[in-house]
C-alpha cells in the first residue's frame, strides 16, 4: 500500500525562505493545513512574490486562481493569488493575499510574469471593478455587452436579486 | 501575419450541437492555418457565485451540483469539503469511501463520454458506438447506487445521502472488470488505429513550460508531462489511503491528452475495486451546523481538472463569499495557444482534447485590411454563394 508520506519540514522551509527574503513585505503567515499556507502581504507587493516563486520553480509551479473578496465593512477588497508548488517533497498551496482600498481599486497586472492570469484578471475586473494596470486587454468576458457601465455585480452593495412584483 | 489582406476571421460558436458550455472562438486564419484565436465566454453565465450568497448550504449544494451537469459529483464534493472545513466537522470514514466510489464512477462516465465524442469528431463512428455502449455499464451502476443516472445528489454536507447495499457491491465487482477489459481493448485501438492516430498525433502540441505558464489543469496538463493531480498533491477524502498512479504522457499533443483519459479510466476502476474491498463500517453522515464562522477551501480533481470552491462564512446562515473555479475556464488560455499554427480542420480535435465542446460555424467576419472594417456575413449567404449545386 502506497502511503503518501509528507515531509512537512520542506513546506515550512520554503515558506520561511520566502518570509525572510521579503521581510518588509510579508505581514503574517498562517498555516491552515500542513499543505496550505495563507500569506498576508502589503499592498502592491504581489508581483515580487509571484515572480520569486515562478523563477524558483519554473517547471513545478502554476497560478491556480485570482479571487477577490469584498469586505465592505472595512472599506477594502482582499485580492488573493493562489499558487501551487509541487516540487519533490514540497507540496504546497500558497494563498498570497493583499488589501486594496475599495474606493481606488488599482493594482499592477501579473500577466507579464504569468500569462495564464489574463482571464482571471478580466473576470475580477468585470465582477469587482478592480483595474489591473497594463493588462493587454481588459474587456468584458462573461457579462453581456449590454451590461451597464460601472455596475460590478459581485460587490456587496449591488443587489441583483429581483423583487417579486406585488400581485394585489 | 505577413499578408494582412489574406487574414480571415472565422467565428466558431456560440451555438453547438454536441455538449454543454457554449463558447465562441474567433479564429484568425491565413489560408488554412490558424494564426490567432480570441475566445469569448459567458453565454451560460447564471450568476451562481452571487446566488450562493443568498442561500443556506442545504439549498446551495443543489445549486453547486448544477454548475456542471457532467462532473456534478466533483462540484458537490468540493462544495461539501469547503463547508465541512469552514464548519469544522469531520466526515465518517464510510462516507469518505462512498464519496470516492461515486467520484470515480463519475470520472469514468465523463471520460468515456468524451472519448466517444472525440471518436465521432474524427469520423470514427464505430468506436463512438462501442464506447458509448460500455458507458451504459457505469450509468446503470450510478443509477443503482444513487437513484439517478446523471445528477447523482449522493454527496451532501456532512456525508452521503445513501448507503451501498451488498448486492450492489457484488454487481460492481462483476461488471467493472468487464469494463476494464473493454477499455484496454479501446486503448489498443487508439494506439494503433490510423483513423485515430492520423488525426491526433502531433496535433495541438504544447510544451510543459508553456502549459505551466498558462495554468492548464487536469488531463490537459498531464498530457504535457505536468505531473499535477489534486488527489496526489493535496489528497482529500480517502485518497491518502488508496494507492493509485497518476497518468502522465510526455508527448504534449492531442493524442497524449486522450490517452491520459483512457489510463485514468483504467486507474479509476482499480480505485473503485480497492475502495469496495476496504469499505469501513459505520455511519454515513453527521449533521452539520446551520450557521458558523470560518473559511473553507474544497479542492477536488474533477474529470476535466481541478475544481475548487472557496467559501467564507461570518457567523450567518449564508456565506459572505463563495468562489468557484472550474477547470475548462483555466484551460482556455492553454487551448488558445494550442490552436496556433495548425489547420482549421484540426480545431475540433484540439478543442475536443481539452474536453469542452465543439461549436458549429455560425457566421464569418471578413476583415478588410485597408479600412479595418469588419463585415458580418451570415452563414446561409456563404452557403448560397459558394455551395452551388
Amino acid at each position: 500500500m502506497a502511503q503518501k508520506s509528507l515531509s512537512i519540514s520542506d513546506n515550512e522551509k520554503l515558506v520561511d525562505e520566502l518570509a525572510s527574503t521579503f521581510k518588509d513585505k510579508v505581514l503574517s503567515v498562517d498555516w491552515t493545513t500542513p499543505r496550505r499556507v495563507y500569506i498576508k502581504i502589503v499592498t502592491h507587493a504581489h508581483r515580487d512574490l509571484i515572480k520569486w516563486i515562478r523563477e524558483k520553480f519554473p517547471n513545478s509551479s502554476y497560478l491556480v486562481s485570482i479571487d477577490t473578496i469584498d469586505f465592505i465593512d472595512k472599506g477594502e477588497f482582499e485580492i488573493r493569488y493562489k499558487m501551487q508548488v509541487v516540487h519533490n517533497n514540497i507540496k504546497l498551496t500558497l494563498t498570497i493575499a493583499m488589501n486594496v482600498a475599495r474606493d481606488y481599486p488599482r493594482v499592477k497586472t501579473i500577466t507579464d510574469i504569468v500569462p495564464g492570469a489574463v482571464l482571471y484578471e478580466r473576470e475580477n475586473y468585470e465582477m469587482f471593478g478592480i483595474i489591473f494596470e497594463e493588462h493587454p486587454n481588459l474587456a468584458k468576458f462573461f457579462l453581456p455587452e449590454t451590461w451597464p457601465e460601472g455596475i460590478y455585480p459581485l460587490r456587496k452593495d449591488v443587489s441583483v436579486i429581483r423583487k417579486k412584483p406585488k400581485v394585489w | 501575419m505577413k499578408n494582412m489582406s489574406s487574414l480571415i476571421s472565422l467565428v466558431v460558436g456560440p451555438q453547438h450541437p454536441a455538449l454543454h458550455e457554449p463558447e465562441r472562438f474567433v479564429f484568425k486564419i491565413e489560408g488554412e492555418t490558424i494564426v490567432d484565436v480570441e475566445p469569448r465566454l459567458g453565454y451560460v453565465h447564471r450568476g451562481i457565485e452571487k446566488l450562493m450568497e443568498t442561500k443556506e448550504h442545504t439549498e446551495a449544494i443543489y445549486l453547486a451540483e448544477r454548475v456542471c451537469g457532467i462532473c456534478n459529483v466533483a462540484h458537490t464534493l468540493s462544495f461539501g469539503e469547503a463547508i465541512e472545513e469552514a464548519a469544522g466537522i469531520e466526515v465518517p470514514s464510510r462516507a469518505k469511501y462512498l464519496r470516492v466510489i461515486i467520484h470515480e464512477l463519475n470520472r469514468i462516465h465523463s471520460h468515456l463520454l468524451l472519448l466517444g465524442v472525440a471518436a465521432e469528431l474524427m469520423g470514427f463512428e464505430t468506436l463512438f458506438m462501442l464506447i458509448w455502449r460500455d458507458r451504459e455499464i457505469v450509468m446503470k451502476l450510478v443509477e443503482d447506487l444513487t437513484g439517478n443516472r446523471v445528477i447523482s445528489s449522493l454527496v451532501i454536507v456532512g456525508g452521503v445521502s445513501r448507503d451501498i447495499s451488498l448486492e450492489l457491491i457484488h454487481k460492481m465487482k462483476k461488471h467493472l472488470p468487464k469494463l476494464y477489459e473493454r477499455v484496454k481493448q479501446y486503448k489498443k485501438m487508439m494506439e494503433e488505429d490510423p483513423t485515430f492516430t492520423a488525426r491526433t498525433v502531433n496535433v495541438g502540441y504544447l510544451s510543459k513550460s508553456k502549459m505551466l505558464e498558462l495554468g492548464g489543469v487536469g488531463p490537459t496538463a498531464r498530457g504535457s508531462s505536468v505531473k499535477m493531480d489534486v488527489r496526489d498533491f493535496d489528497p482529500y477524502e480517502a485518497y491518502d489511503e488508496i494507492p493509485f498512479n497518476v497518468a502522465v504522457y510526455d508527448e504534449g499533443d492531442s493524442w497524449a491528452r486522450f490517452m491520459v483519459r483512457v489510463d485514468e479510466v483504467l486507474e479509476a476502476i482499480n480505485i473503485i475495486l480497492y475502495a469496495l474491498d476496504h469499505l469501513p463500517q459505520g455511519p454515513i453522515r453527521v449533521i452539520p451546523p446551520r450557521a458558523f464562522e470560518g473559511e473553507g477551501f474544497g479542492r477536488v480533481e474533477a474529470p476535466r481538472g481541478e475544481v475548487f470552491h472557496h467559501t467564507i462564512w461570518r457567523g450567518e446562515s449564508k456565506p459572505w463569499r463563495h468562489r468557484i473555479r472550474t477547470p475548462t475556464y483555466a484551460n482556455i488560455p492553454a487551448v488558445c495557444e494550442m490552436f496556433k499554427g495548425y489547420h482549421l480542420a484540426d480545431a475540433p480535435v484540439i478543442l475536443g482534447s481539452i474536453d469542452p465542446c465543439f461549436s458549429c460555424t455560425d457566421r464569418l467576419y471578413v476583415v478588410d485590411a485597408k479600412t479595418g472594417k469588419e463585415k458580418v456575413i451570415p452563414y446561409w449567404y456563404i452557403r448560397k454563394k459558394y455551395w452551388k449545386r
